[in-house]
């Protein structure tokens, strides 16, 4: 490349860049009149929206529960305002889906995961998610984003998308922040406490099991977490309080949330599964599937120590992502195993998750799961003997279990076991 | 430079190399090979398709001509394993989201195996040999609820090149295609065999986007043909079954 030529690339990403940036500091924010739609955008963005929907239903992610989607239905109605425009029609789904995460679609569909249902505590931080949502609908910020700008197409033959990726991100974050801000007034309006918005924030920043490293914000869709914490917290101050309805909306997400610890658990997300099931055995102390659960997670944390956010450098989670990506949970146990800490953290582990499964038998001798979790701790911790006898002991008491071809499965490989030592 | 250059070209052909014998055909576990573990019965969940149209600037994801695809796929699949004497039962979506506690075993099942199949890399063999794809009790409470030994898990990523593309690349049609069927035990509730479709067949072999879209049913037998050409027929007498009964008796005997 001759110097001339460098000198003009190098000018033309500095104007690229430039008025990117000026571009996204006047655009960056929604259209909450009427927006018509032109080119392939009907396709592009509202048949594809429809298309997704089937898709969600083809793969049985929708979750079926009509007194849970009934719930988030009638607060999301409660909230959306009149459509502006005819391709726009505000509905409600739940997503079988252990991440506390939301979405909107461009043609008003709002979908709330079950974890993320499961995290929350009344019916007002509810409305705040779905308020931030139907904001995104009503400034048709999918369509802001979509329209492409002719400086982003001259950017792609000059940097590769570079600055353009970066200015859509930019104005990401910028619509984020804008549907957090007209959040607090929607959720007033309809009788809603905006001080549930705040608490949303903060219940976004929880990482239990050191997986999200910090990301410069300039590599991210949303704001930062704590920034947006902050900032919610600035705009709800002088706000009055609202209608909260913490029975009603129990009664409806309890069996959600014991489903979404049992999804952390078998997702390998014991911590987050730990700190959720602690939290709610406050509210629940009689409640012994929920304690069972527990005893559960415990359990499946297997070598892996406790630690406290504090505890974690931005590295340790890098390298804790990097593991869960390259290793499979057998790798990741094994690797564990082999260090004295991992071991030391094992019997530790196991051994309050033996604690929790006789003291259900304490409070319920009947209680046969309590059996299946004393089997697999005595399993796990090599003493063959009681492992059987603790999974025939659960046999005996639930013989129509539904997990009986698990057990009778440990039970076959243990019953080989103890041959081939009698031998 | 040169020799940097000629050792970088050396590199890459290894590279090529190792990966083409790492993602290609068939790798199974010993007891998979053996008959032990080789299951009579498969359970095939609905194929999970996503389609790419290549057009000359950009790609376009083809969210409703995927789930049309799915269909052909599952159906091709089941086919090709009814071909190699396995007993089939084909789980519709349509029974799955009647079903909410069915459902929600498919959807946890689905999960774990989308986890394994991305922590599948290289020492692959190794991995499938060291039982490391272990899919959790998911799948034994699923293949119980479907009455099979086994659950097949059916992906495939496809970027299909639109006319123009195909005409600028001498008439290939599908490009950078990736399938996928696995067979997890319900005993063991490991990844017993993994097919993929071989390197060699991905790509020219097959239609582009409009050849696909017009003849889906045939396109996706053709791929279906193509990824279980290697996977080893059914030998029931080979498989391992114990009575729970007996299992009982033994273990009673054995803790007096």
């Amino acid at each position: 490349m001759n110097g001339a030529w460098q000198c003009f690339v190098i000018r033309a990403l500095i104007l690229s860049a430039t008025i990117s940036c000026f571009e996204s500091a006047v655009a960056a924010e929604g259209i909450y009149e009427s927006v018509e739609l032109r080119g392939k955008e009907p396709h592009d963005l509202i048949e594809t929206a429809a298309e997704y929907h089937d898709q969600f239903e083809r793969r049985s992610l929708l979750h079926s529960d009509s007194a849970v989607t009934g719930l988030v239905r009638n607060i999301g109605h409660a909230l959306a305002p009149p459509p502006t425009d005819d391709y726009i029609d505000y509905e409600f789904f739940v997503i079988r889906d252990p991440s506390p995460n939301a979405f909107a679609m461009p043609n008003g569909r709002i979908y709330v995961h079950t974890g993320m249902l499961a995290r929350l505590e009344d019916s007002s931080q509810l409305a705040a998610l779905l308020a931030h949502e139907i904001n995104h609908v009503a400034g048709h910020h999918g369509i802001v984003q979509f329209r492409i700008k002719p400086i982003d197409v001259f950017d792609i033959f000059i940097t590769g998308g570079l600055v353009a990726a970066l200015n859509q991100l930019s104005l990401s974050r910028d619509l984020e922040q804008e549907a957090d801000d007209r959040a607090p007034r929607m959720m007033l309006e309809s009788g809603y406490d905006p001080h549930a918005l705040p608490e949303l924030m903060d219940l976004l920043r929880e990482d239990f099991e050191g997986l999200r490293p910090r990301v410069s914000s300039v590599w991210t869709t949303h704001p930062e977490p704590d920034a947006r914490f902050a900032q919610s917290l600035a705009l709800v101050a002088a706000m009055p309080d609202g209608d909260r309805d913490r029975d009603l909306f129990d009664t409806v997400v309890h069996p959600v949330r014991l489903m979404t610890v049992r999804d952390y658990i078998r997702g390998d997300y014991p911590y987050t599964a730990i700190a959720v099931a602690e939290t709610l055995l406050e509210s629940y102390p009689q409640d012994l599937e929920l304690r069972m659960l527990l005893g559960d997670a415990w359990r499946v944390l297997g070598p892996r120590s406790e630690f406290t956010p504090e505890d974690l450098s931005n590295g340790d989670k890098r390298r804790n992502l990097r593991r869960r990506m390259l290793r499979t949970r057998i790798e990741r146990t094994e690797a564990l195993l082999e260090t004295e800490a991992g071991r030391a953290a094992m019997r530790r582990n196991l051994d309050t998750a033996r604690l929790i499964y006789e003291d259900l038998l304490v409070r319920d001798a009947t209680f046969a799961p309590a059996h299946r979790g004393l089997g697999e701790v005595f399993d796990a911790l090599g003493m063959p003997r009681e492992a059987a006898r603790a999974y025939l002991q659960y046999v005996k008491q639930a013989p129509e279990a539904e997990d009986r071809p698990v057990v009778m499965g440990r039970l076959t490989e243990l019953r080989d076991q103890l041959t081939t030592e009698n031998q | 430079m040169s020799s940097i250059k000629s050792f970088g070209i050396a590199l890459s052909g290894v590279a090529v190399l190792y990966c083409g014998s790492a993602l290609a055909e068939m790798h199974a576990t010993e007891e998979f090979e053996s008959g032990a573990t080789r299951p009579v019965t498969v359970a095939v969940l609905p194929a999970q398709v996503n389609l790419i149209k290549q057009r000359m600037i950009r790609r376009e994801a083809q969210v409703d001509e995927s789930g049309e695809l799915e269909e052909h796929l599952a159906d091709a699949v089941a086919a090709e394993l009814v071909g190699k004497n396995y007993e089939v039962e084909r789980v519709t979506a349509q029974r799955i989201n009647a079903d909410p506690d069915l459902q929600a075993l498919v959807v946890e099942a689905n999960r774990r195996y989308d986890e394994l199949l991305g922590n599948i890399s290289r020492r692959f063999r190794k991995q499938i040999e060291e039982r490391d794809f272990h899919a959790g009790d998911t799948v034994t409470l699923l293949a119980n609820r479907l009455g099979v030994d086994a659950i097949a898990f059916v992906r495939m990523d496809l970027v299909a090149n639109a006319k123009a593309v195909q005409a600028l690349n001498f008439g290939m049609g599908g490009t950078q295609t990736m399938m996928s069927v696995s067979l997890v035990d319900s005993t063991t509730t490991d990844v017993e065999a993994y097919i993929t479709l071989p390197i060699m067949r991905r790509g020219k072999a097959f239609g582009g986007y409009d050849d696909i879209m017009n003849n889906p049913d045939e396109e996706m037998a053709n791929y279906a043909a193509a990824t279980l050409d290697d996977l080893i027929e059914a030998d029931p007498s080979l498989r391992a079954t114990t009575a729970d009964e007996s299992v009982l008796a033994d273990l009673e005997d054995l803790l007096e």
